[in-house]
């Protein structure tokens, strides 16, 4: 033991009283009151305050208060490096960014004449339609969007699952209001719902051998996601709507109320011989489609051909903040605004591409040529009824004409242009760094709408159906079977650079097919001058890819003069 | 023990005349320097310094700017004003909202240092006390408990004075982490212009208050402890470190 030990040793026996026990203050609180009545200088000294030792910068520390002025973009790039936030980036949200494929009304089968040859003079029909199709596809093979927005990626699902985890951690916990994998699992059980109701009008008449129709509707389009109430509520919940009717309002119904393109179609009467008759058509769509209103029960999308601006700053500063435990609640409302902000404006640009549908062939001319055949069954079948019974076929194939519209892009996601891991970690690069992940993690999820050249691809169909009609009754029964080749893309109204960008090959809308049953009645009802066919009309959708089951009803007035 | 006890007598001898208990349970040998380094004498200190503000200041009550201790002495004299009497509740609100943090501090370690508690009351005779009292209550009855038990400045006055005994006693208990504090002051002392420097560059994104600074300057002690030579290009790299050494 050296001498300053044995010296303190000493001390400490001489005046160590660690294990006397005072009696006097201030164990007792009224020796402490008077003591502090007399100004005894121990108990002034016990109660005073005094320098501590010297460290003033520590007094302040609690509770912590810690002020953020600008945040370091290297400490962001590392956060989000920790957080994984690379890995997720990494992962394609978008699986597609297409159009959905729709068929035109006035491709319908409903909506086409059960005669080749038209009545002389002139002829009007209504027709009351609602078409319903509460399945639509999202792509070509599936009316589920996990095809189109990958909600269900397990890749994705793991990377967001872990970064959610690291952000746990780092904000000990707390809770983050806004929950990404609730909001992603909700929207995986959204389905895509049209509903059209409105009159389809015709007119025209025949000539000699010549015939001429013409057809335009008059009609309510919607466009909706489904989601049970339940889910609805929840997902308008997270995006701060205490209203979820007023947030399915705003989000997630596009409507408009007006008159399609029109088709005039000329026909001449080819053959006409005791079995049969034969007319061949040239017909064309003209793009007459216009609304008259906009957002009637929903509302109107468009998506801008710019990437969106956040406030990443105020982010991170909050983001610290929390950290630090100092988060104001000003900042938490800022924070959570640009958040959802953010995903609303990602939202909508979604809902341009699938819910804002223009009410015809987004103004593409149309030209076609069809060939409609009526044969008596009569000639093969020797029955009473058989005179009264035929064969009514239609085909028809039309060309669109080039047009621009709007279409939509995602960034191409190359992970290969992503900084190696020693860039990512040299401090001379973290400004830069930070720049291209913040455009990732926008260029990721959100779309562009852009004007483009589009050519799209060739529609045909063909009807056919055993018509009965003696001469007050009719009714008919057949198949309708429709398609539309892939549309072609050419050029795209953006700087090469950005074009460079995109994902092209997502965006092209697919191929279609419809084929259907179709059925129908009516009563003929005749009076001086005029014959007046009073009949209800039905479809529905056997197979169908590219676009979804539709059902279709109308109510017809039919007018020959 | 006598080690203990040099050690402790030798930090507080100059700085306070209290009779600080050497406590002797077990879980000194475990949290001593581990659990209770200098931060937790830093935190110790500074809830005393609080403590000692709360008594010392003055609030005005039945129109007059009184202390805490001036009422006890009226309420001991029985010379106390039924306004004054009143004003207790203020004095009650005010140290609950005073004694807040120290309760979000002290809720996750209550049932460590309870034994260290009980060991501090008994042996100063304060068994019953409303401190020995907070040990048995659950989680979140903190402030209830004081404002259910507290009827007197008195009540209010011997809860302070349990208190900075207690601090005392544990200060004195764990020598480590008052040699640890020791060394911090030490160190922070050599560094200090580094710190200094650091604050007034381009990159400085804190206050000098609150948890960033007091992180910031934590560890500029730990690891630059011994560098002097402090230029602005060091101070970038140093607070870049700092930040990446924080968020990893």
């Amino acid at each position: 033991m050296n001498l300053l030990k044995r010296y303190g040793l000493v001390l400490i026996l001489l005046t160590s009283s660690a294990d006397v026990i005072s009696t006097d203050y201030p164990n007792d609180i009224d020796a402490l009151l008077d003591g502090y009545l007399n100004h005894d200088a121990k108990v002034m000294e016990f109660i005073d305050e005094g320098a501590d030792d010297g460290l003033d910068f520590l007094n302040d520390m609690m509770p912590p208060s810690p002020m953020l002025r600008m945040v370091d973009p290297f400490t962001i790039v590392q956060l989000l490096i920790e957080l994984g936030a690379v890995d997720i980036l990494q992962q394609d949200f978008f699986l597609s960014t297409n159009r959905p494929a729709r068929r035109s009304l006035l491709d319908m089968p409903l909506f086409q004449p059960n005669k080749a040859v038209f009545p002389i003079p002139c002829f009007f029909n209504t027709q009351l339609f609602f078409d319903f199709t509460p399945t639509a596809r999202f792509t070509r093979t599936s009316s589920n969007i996990n095809s189109y927005i990958a909600t269900s990626e397990p890749s994705l699902l793991a990377a967001l699952d872990e970064f959610l985890k690291a952000l746990n951690i780092l904000c000990n916990g707390s809770v983050v209001t806004l929950s990404i994998p609730l909001v992603l699992e909700i929207i995986s059980g959204m389905t895509l719902v049209e509903r059209n109701i409105g009159f389809m009008f015709q007119t025209g008449g025949r000539w000699d051998r010549l015939q001429l129709r013409i057809l335009f509707p008059l009609y309510y389009h919607e466009r909706n996601f489904f989601l049970s109430q339940n889910d609805l509520d929840t997902l308008a919940l997270q995006f701060g709507f205490t209203d979820a009717d007023l947030f399915d309002d705003s989000y997630a119904v596009a409507d408009r109320l007006g008159i399609g393109d029109t088709r005039i179609e000329f026909g001449m009467h080819a053959i006409e011989s005791q079995w049969c008759d034969m007319v061949l058509s040239l017909y064309a769509t003209v793009p007459t489609a216009f609304a008259f209103a906009k957002g009637l029960a929903g509302n109107t999308y468009k998506a801008p051909g710019t990437y969106p601006s956040v406030d990443f700053n105020a982010l991170y500063e909050a983001a610290l903040a929390e950290e630090g435990g100092s988060e104001t609640l000003a900042q938490q409302e800022q924070s959570y605004q640009i958040l959802t902000g953010f995903l609303l404006d990602v939202w909508k640009r979604i809902d341009a591409a699938l819910l804002d549908n223009g009410l015809g062939n987004e103004g593409h001319f149309g030209l076609g040529g069809s060939l409609a055949i009526d044969a008596r069954l009569d000639q093969w079948v020797a029955q009473p009824w058989a005179s009264c019974t035929y064969w009514h076929n239609r085909v028809a194939l039309e060309y669109l004409f080039k047009g621009d519209d709007t279409r939509f892009y995602i960034n191409k996601n190359n992970p290969a242009t992503y900084p190696t891991t020693e860039e990512f970690n040299d401090p001379a690069l973290a400004e830069e760094n930070l720049i291209f992940l913040q455009n990732e993690i926008i260029n990721r999820i959100s779309l562009l709408g852009l004007s483009t050249k589009v050519q799209p691809g060739i529609i045909g169909w063909w009807k056919s159906i055993i018509a009965y009609q003696d001469p007050y009754w009719g009714g008919y029964a057949g198949t309708d079977l429709w398609f539309q080749t892939e549309e072609k893309h050419e050029c795209i109204s953006a700087s090469p650079d950005l074009v460079a960008t995109l994902d092209l090959c997502k965006s092209i809308m697919p191929w279609a097919f419809q084929y259907k049953f179709i059925a129908g009645f009516g009563y003929t009802h005749y009076t001086e001058g005029c014959t007046m066919t009073l009949g209800i009309d039905g479809d529905v959708t056997l197979f169908t890819t590219g676009v979804g089951r539709n059902y279709m009803v109308t109510l017809r007035l039919d007018a020959q003069f | 023990m006598i080690k203990k006890t040099f050690l402790s007598i030798s930090m507080l001898a100059s700085v306070s005349f209290v009779q600080a208990l050497i406590l002797e349970s077990e879980i000194l040998n475990y949290i001593d320097g581990t659990i209770v380094g200098w931060t937790s004498v830093n935190s110790i200190k500074i809830c005393q310094k609080k403590i000692r503000h709360f008594l010392k200041e003055q609030r005005t009550v039945d129109g007059v700017s009184q202390k805490l201790f001036d009422l006890a002495i009226k309420e001991k004299k029985n010379t106390i004003t039924p306004l004054e009497r009143e004003g207790l509740v203020d004095f009650i609100a005010d140290f609950v909202l005073f004694f807040e943090p120290f309760i979000i501090t002290l809720e996750p370690i209550k049932q460590g240092i309870t034994p260290l508690v009980v060991e501090s009351c008994q042996r100063r005779n304060r068994a019953n006390s409303l401190l020995a009292a907070w040990t048995k209550t659950p989680e979140g009855g903190t402030e209830e408990l004081f404002r259910t038990n507290i009827k007197t400045y008195r009540a209010l006055g011997e809860l302070c004075m349990d208190l900075l005994n207690f601090t005392e006693d544990i200060l004195s208990s764990c020598p480590k982490a008052i040699n640890a504090y020791h060394d911090f002051i030490d160190h922070y002392r050599k560094v200090e212009p580094l710190v200094d420097a650091l604050l007034t560059a381009d990159k400085v994104i804190i206050s000098h208050h609150g948890d960033l600074y007091y992180d910031l300057v934590k560890y500029i002690v730990e690891h630059f402890a011994h560098d002097e030579q402090v230029t602005v290009e060091k101070t970038n790299k140093l607070y870049t470190s700092y930040n990446i050494k924080k968020y990893l």
